[in-house]
């Protein structure tokens, strides 16, 4: 009996043991619990293991453990947390030769702990995965000295379910941790959205007032030569002034009409240019006969003055480059304008420099002038600003010319800089973007720069230009408008015919021939959209260029729509216009196509002859209705007449006849005998001439 | 190419006779001449042209009177009108009432001749 007491003894002990055991593990359970479910977001993944390990070394009582965890990245086992801490190498090595020798990898794929022998060192080595349903999360790994056969099922079964728990707690743990940096970041969004919106809302509400107070100062600039206008227009209107005094009114209406035109135009750009309206024309510019053409302009404005004008070259220049001449040169007129404005002695002067390392080209305008304040000189750029507000009515001017100038540079791919010292002088830098320069092709020296060819030298000066022959008709309400291309054409060598509105412009058409017809849009009566779709669907076969203010699309597509040939806006761009009559009209001294005498034949002579032997009819049956005071009669033959004599080459005939049709339709009966008189003087000629060949 | 059949009609025996010379001798047309509106509506009935030339003052039964029957009998008649007057008010009137084309005595060659190209490129 006595081995069976000691058997039972040692059973009893075993129990207890367990026992005990158990109730270690129920509270490492909830010690356990306790760790995850307090835990702080803040706790590190290191820190959690580390109390994991002290759990269980209270329960399981391994000489060391280990957690190795799952790299993301590369999918590498590292070592995140050990005990005891001085043990680390060893245990590394031990886990390298768990890995090396298949143990690791087998432990890997079991959902329960493997007990093996250990590798490095005379122990047993408990290796235990880590592992949710979804993925690996790591391994454990523990050394106990108990030899493989003595370490305990049961408590390895729980250390699977306490693994088990551990990783899906970390997981939990870490998916959390996912909502809420999610949650966050949405937040962060959230918040820099609204930043963005509240800046762009305070940006919105600064154009705005930017923009009020421009108005506020345009209609300010506005009102200003506008009331100067109607002063001097009722002055003129009262009648009691002399004649000096007349002129120095209606002086002054042009002087602040055309500053009140300069305002409007600069304001127009401006908007264009905000707007993103304005088209740039790329092109290759000459940039000697650019800066030739800017010396001409501005040294008669200098010497007005007084004041030495000089453009300094600075080789190497390129010859050409690539940029938009028209706004290249508003820039340069308006830096060098003012500079020639603000300077009373001295000189004004343009550097032109290539700036090899940005690759731009540098215009540098400076002066000998008032210069500019310090305080006012970040300021000039903007819009009705100019130094001080009584250099306007010193020195006249918009104070929009450099703000659209600065933004124009911009568009050309440079800028506008200002250095100035007051009392000393100013000094603008422009520069614009070139376009690509081929750097062997830059002139050394001035006669290397100004070789002549590349480009056909343009010049505005229709006198200079070859000479067109032909008549034109231009319809324009505007009589400065008409003038002006009455003017430009007429220098151009071209007859003009003038039409004040639709009406005119389709009456003349029908009636004279014309090469080209220019016809405003916009005008009284009939406008030009109306009157050419009538002359197009009439059968008139002359180009119709649509002259217009307004350049939109729209409005081009309605003007080709309605038959024109081709476009000009106003106010005119010389070479577009010059393009235009180049292309409809012949040059001088090239045969006349409008001219068909010489080509009449037999039967046409046959005619004409008929016609002449029938005057005598038409004229008996004329004095016939005079005498008899027939007037309706007599306005019928004289129309008759009107309409076939010219066509027969008897436009005399036909034009006396058209003024006493003319009279007698007007009423003007009395007038009548006086007018016979001199279409019976035309008459004579006709047949006195035909009696005589 | 088919010579054009073109029917002239004008009271004034002088301006058919100067139209009629240039379609012939110009443009190798076959001519017929009016002398009166009703005679020209009468030929019209029972005939097609390629261009009807229509003077507008005539005495008795006018160019536009002629115009409206012309194109009620046959509205894709290319019409075209002549006036001694280059009036817009008439211009407009004959556009509105369906006609292809209007000329101004005195007129050269090259209106009738840009009424015949308009023509050509209508058929």
């Amino acid at each position: 009996m006595q081995p069976d007491i000691e058997k039972i003894e040692s059973r009893i002990a075993y129990l207890e043991e367990l026992k005990q055991w158990v109730f270690n593990a129920f509270e490492v359970g909830q010690n356990l619990n306790e760790v995850f479910t307090h835990v702080k977001a803040d706790k590190s993944d290191v820190e959690i293991f580390d109390e994991i390990i002290e759990q269980l070394e209270q329960l399981y009582g391994f000489s060391k453990m280990a957690f190795l965890v799952v790299d993301e990245e590369d999918n590498d086992f590292s070592l995140i947390s050990c005990q005891p801490r001085n043990k680390q190498n060893q245990i590394q090595a031990e886990v390298d030769a768990q890995i090396k020798c298949g143990n690791f990898a087998w432990a890997l794929s079991q959902t329960k702990a493997c007990v093996v022998h250990s590798v490095s060192m005379p122990t047993t080595t408990v290796l235990h995965v880590l592992s949710t349903k979804s993925r690996v999360r790591g391994m454990f790994l523990g050394v106990t000295e108990k030899k493989v056969d003595d370490v305990n099922d049961s408590m390895m079964s729980f250390l699977t379910m306490l693994l088990l728990g551990i990783a899906n707690t970390l997981e939990s743990r870490e998916l959390y941790r996912y909502v809420h940096e999610q949650n966050a970041n949405l937040e962060k969004l959230v918040a820099s959205r609204t930043k963005e919106l509240e800046e762009a809302r305070i940006e919105a509400e600064t154009a705005s007032t930017v923009k009020s107070t421009f108005l506020a100062n345009m209609s300010h600039e506005i009102r200003t030569p506008l009331t100067s206008v109607i002063g001097y227009a009722e002055w003129l209107e009262s009648g009691s002034i002399d004649n000096s005094e007349r002129q120095e009114a209606t002086g002054a209406i042009l002087r602040t009409g055309r500053h009140l035109l300069k305002i409007i135009n600069e304001i127009l750009d401006i908007s264009k240019i905000e707007s993103q309206k304005i088209d740039l024309e790329i092109m290759t510019v000459p940039l000697h006969n650019m800066l030739d053409e800017l010396g001409h302009l501005l040294s008669v404005q200098a010497q007005s003055k007084g004041l030495k004008f000089e453009v300094k070259h600075n080789f190497p220049l390129p010859r050409c480059i690539m940029t938009d001449p028209t706004r290249l040169k508003q820039i340069m007129l308006n830096l060098c304008s003012n500079a020639i404005k603000f300077t009373d002695e001295g000189e004004v002067s343009v550097d032109v420099a290539y700036e090899k390392q940005s690759g731009k080209i540098k215009f540098s305008v400076k002066d000998s002038g008032i210069g500019i304040p310090d305080e006012s000189i970040d300021s000039i750029f903007e819009s009705f600003t100019q130094a001080d507000s009584s250099t306007t009515r010193l020195y006249g001017g918009t104070g929009l010319g450099l703000n659209i100038s600065k933004r124009l540079a911009e568009m050309l791919g440079g800028t506008i800089q200002v250095s100035s010292v007051p009392g000393e002088g100013s000094c603008f830098a422009v520069t614009v973007d070139p376009g690509t320069l081929n750097e062997n092709e830059l002139a050394e020296d001035y006669e290397a720069f100004s070789i002549k060819d590349v480009t056909r030298a343009e010049t505005n000066d229709p006198s200079k230009l070859a000479s067109l022959t032909g008549k034109v008709l231009v319809a324009d309400d505007n009589s400065d408008n008409q003038r002006l291309v009455g003017f430009y054409l007429s220098k151009r060598g071209i007859k003009v015919v003038m039409a004040d509105n639709g009406q005119q412009a389709v009456e003349h058409a029908l009636v004279d021939d014309f090469n080209l017809v220019l016809m405003d849009m916009q005008m009284p009566v009939v406008d030009g959209l109306e009157a050419t779709e009538l002359l197009c669907s009439s059968g008139y076969s002359a180009p119709i260029v649509a002259l217009t203010a307004n350049a939109s699309k729209e409005d081009m597509d309605k003007c080709l729509a309605a038959g024109c040939v081709d476009f000009l806006t106003k106010p005119f761009d010389k070479r577009r216009l010059n393009q235009v009559l180049e292309q409809y009209l012949p040059l001088a001294g090239e045969e006349e196509t409008e001219q068909e005498s010489g080509t009449y034949d037999e039967e046409f002579e046959a005619l004409t002859q008929k016609f002449l032997l029938s005057l005598p009819d038409k004229k008996f049956n004329i004095e016939i209705a005079l005498a008899s005071q027939d007037w309706a009669e007599l306005k019928s033959l004289m129309h008759q007449l009107k309409g076939s004599s010219g066509g027969y080459g008897f436009s005399d005939l036909g034009s006396a006849a058209a003024k006493v049709e003319a009279l007698i339709k007007n009423q003007n009966i009395d007038d009548v005998d006086v007018m016979i008189k001199d279409f019976d003087a035309e008459y004579q000629k006709v047949v006195g001439n035909q009696k005589r060949a | 190419m088919a010579a054009l059949e073109v029917m002239i009609v004008d009271d004034d025996v002088a301006s058919r006779d100067l139209l009629s010379g240039m379609l012939r001798t110009q443009f190798q047309a076959r001519i017929s001449t009016m002398a009166d509106g009703v005679e020209a509506m009468r030929e019209c009935r029972d005939k097609s042209f390629s261009i009807i030339f229509l003077d507008i003052e005539m005495p008795g039964t006018d160019g536009f009177e002629v115009l409206k029957v012309i194109k009620s009998i046959h509205p894709n008649q290319f019409v075209a009108m002549v006036s001694g007057h280059s009036s817009l008010d008439y211009v407009k009137k004959a556009m509105g009432m369906g006609a292809s084309g209007f000329i101004v005595k005195p007129f050269s060659t090259s209106r009738v001749q840009a009424v015949i190209d308009k023509y050509m490129s209508e058929k």
